[in-house]
């Protein structure tokens, strides 16, 4: 049997009150993908941060559990989640640029990441740097190291970010809309990055995001939540190549595409 | 008269660099758009499509080459033409929250170019906010509320009717969808495909989506390292022979398509 890494079993998460999620239920196996697809306000922003216990003030779990590799972390304290956060499990966030410290070079950046976690040299944390840049289509990566976060571009800043969460070789990495800013081009490269070394490293990625085609692409399973509920859920031959559900079909009509209906004539 | 709305001819901008070099943003770009159609500019970031917008928009001079509107040559207006210029184009950005005051109501925001131009008639503001608010399929009474009471869908349409209610000849969109989920990116579609038959509208697309370019346009411009690499009929994308536009075209994720992503060999 494959092992899971994160069961999530009759969530519900509500923001002062206000239920934001209910009854959500998955399971996420080493190896696989799973994508949350659904509008703004459907919830999925919320679910994939309670994993990572980063709900904001007011927002808290008020049924269910969530399991990681075996263990229950619905209610960790914060000291607890931060041995857990970057090692264990990594997020990147649609901005994830912005999350840089601005006033500190990235290969420091870097080093604290690396250090803070593990017993490496300065230059041996250069070094995997430097891997680890290249690895989502950054060249002169050894140069970006010297740079400060202002000196880089969006697309440049957002996949550093992504190196930064790929770098502790996560078990579980969690992404929010990733890849939604970039250019196609850099888009493609850094999802085939990211599932590359989901399979190299036999661990599992979680991935919110409205790109219907990217998550096609990637997923093994796919969720299609819709005012805080999941409302379709399947493989994704099943459910976006021949949607049964009017709303999973309603998303999919909506999705531009290279050969399709147009809006004018 | 050209026959042309917009006529760019041999259009090129330098940025000097700090350390002497010159960056050529754009280079030698020949466009021109018929009334009522639109035209998609598609490339990454860094290609020249915001700078050659901005040019337009005459946000930034011009190195060399010209741009004609109406047939008259952008560059080179006096105070009346500029005047008439500034009302017939306008733009809609990516994040209208950021474009926005938030501390004007929705009718405000909507009156504000009208009331610039000195074309507001007192206590018409309302009924003018209201009809325009309709226009772009919002309720009337969205007019009393602020930019964080909506969502990014209905900011962008108030966005919207804040561009035409100076009546514009030419909108431009500079990834005016990008960030919206693609139910609401699909509706705001069909309504500029609206409003540009029912007022006869040209419109400029600035985007890095091909696949949603498509759906807007008449014609799609390929830049890449400041240059038009390939115009492309928007019908027949398939026809595109550069190896630049293929790249693009194999990098977008598609429900149902293998994905083989191309590369430029030549970098």
């Amino acid at each position: 049997m494959a092992e899971q890494i994160l069961s999530v079993t009759n969530l519900n998460i509500a923001y002062q009150g206000t239920p934001a999620v209910m009854d959500v239920n998955f399971t996420l196996e080493r190896g696989k993908v799973l994508c949350i697809v659904g509008e703004s306000g459907s919830g999925k922003t919320t679910i994939i941060r309670s994993l990572m216990g980063l709900l904001p003030v007011g927002g808290e779990v008020t049924e269910g559990n969530i399991i990681f590799n075996g263990r229950n972390v619905t209610n960790l304290s914060n000291t607890e989640w931060r041995s857990l956060r970057g090692k264990d499990m990594a997020m990147i966030f649609q901005d994830s640029g912005s999350a840089l410290d601005p006033i500190q070079q990235i290969g420091t950046q870097f080093r604290e990441l690396f250090q803070s976690h593990l017993h490496m040299s300065d230059k041996e944390c250069d070094a995997k740097a430097i891997q680890l840049l290249q690895s989502v289509s950054l060249s002169h990566a050894a140069h970006i190291l010297h740079n400060y976060p202002h000196e880089l571009s969006g697309g440049q800043r957002q996949r550093v970010g992504i190196a930064m969460a790929m770098a502790l070789d996560p078990l579980l990495l969690i992404g929010d809309e990733p890849t939604s800013a970039l250019d196609v081009t850099t888009q493609s490269q850094v999802i085939m990055t990211m599932l590359e070394k989901a399979k190299e490293l036999n661990s599992a990625i979680l991935m919110v995001t409205h790109n219907l085609g990217v998550a096609a692409y990637m997923a093994d399973y796919i969720l299609v939540m819709q005012d805080g509920r999941v409302v379709d859920e399947g493989a994704p031959q099943d459910i976006l190549e021949h949607p049964k559900h009017p709303y999973t079909k309603q998303l999919k009509d909506a999705v531009p595409t290279l050969e399709g209906g147009r809006y004018i004539e | 008269m050209s026959k042309y709305i917009i006529e760019i001819k041999d259009l090129s901008k330098q940025f000097p660099l700090p350390n002497g070099d010159i960056l050529e943003a754009c280079k030698s770009i020949n466009i021109t758009v018929e009334k009522g159609t639109s035209l998609g500019i598609v490339g990454e970031s860094g290609s020249g499509k915001t700078t050659l917008v901005r040019m337009l928009m005459k946000m930034l001079p011009i190195t060399s080459g010209s741009i004609y509107v109406d047939g008259v040559d952008i560059a080179h207006m006096d105070k009346e033409q500029m005047r008439t210029y500034r009302q017939n184009i306008q733009m809609v950005f990516q994040d209208p929250m950021a474009a926005f005051n938030p501390r004007m109501k929705v009718k405000d925001i909507i009156c504000e170019p009208l009331y610039n131009f000195g074309l507001l008639k007192k206590g018409t503001e309302e009924q003018i906010a209201g009809d325009y608010l309709e226009m772009v399929d919002l309720p009337r009474d969205f007019m009393n509320r602020y930019p964080h009471e909506m969502s990014g869908g209905q900011r962008q349409r108030v966005a919207i009717a804040r561009a035409i209610v100076l009546e514009p000849e030419i909108l431009v969109f500079d990834e005016a969808t990008s960030a919206l989920d693609v139910s609401v990116q699909d509706s705001i579609a069909k309504l500029l495909a609206k409003l540009q038959k029912e007022k006869n509208l040209t419109y400029l697309f600035i985007a890095h989506d091909i696949a949603f370019v498509r759906t807007m346009c008449h014609t799609i411009i390929v830049m890449h390292k400041g240059r038009i690499v390939e115009t492309l009929d928007a019908r027949h994308l398939g026809d595109a022979k550069e190896p630049y536009t293929k790249v693009l075209l194999s990098s977008i994720f598609e429900i149902g398509k293998p994905h083989h992503p191309l590369t430029l060999d030549i970098e």
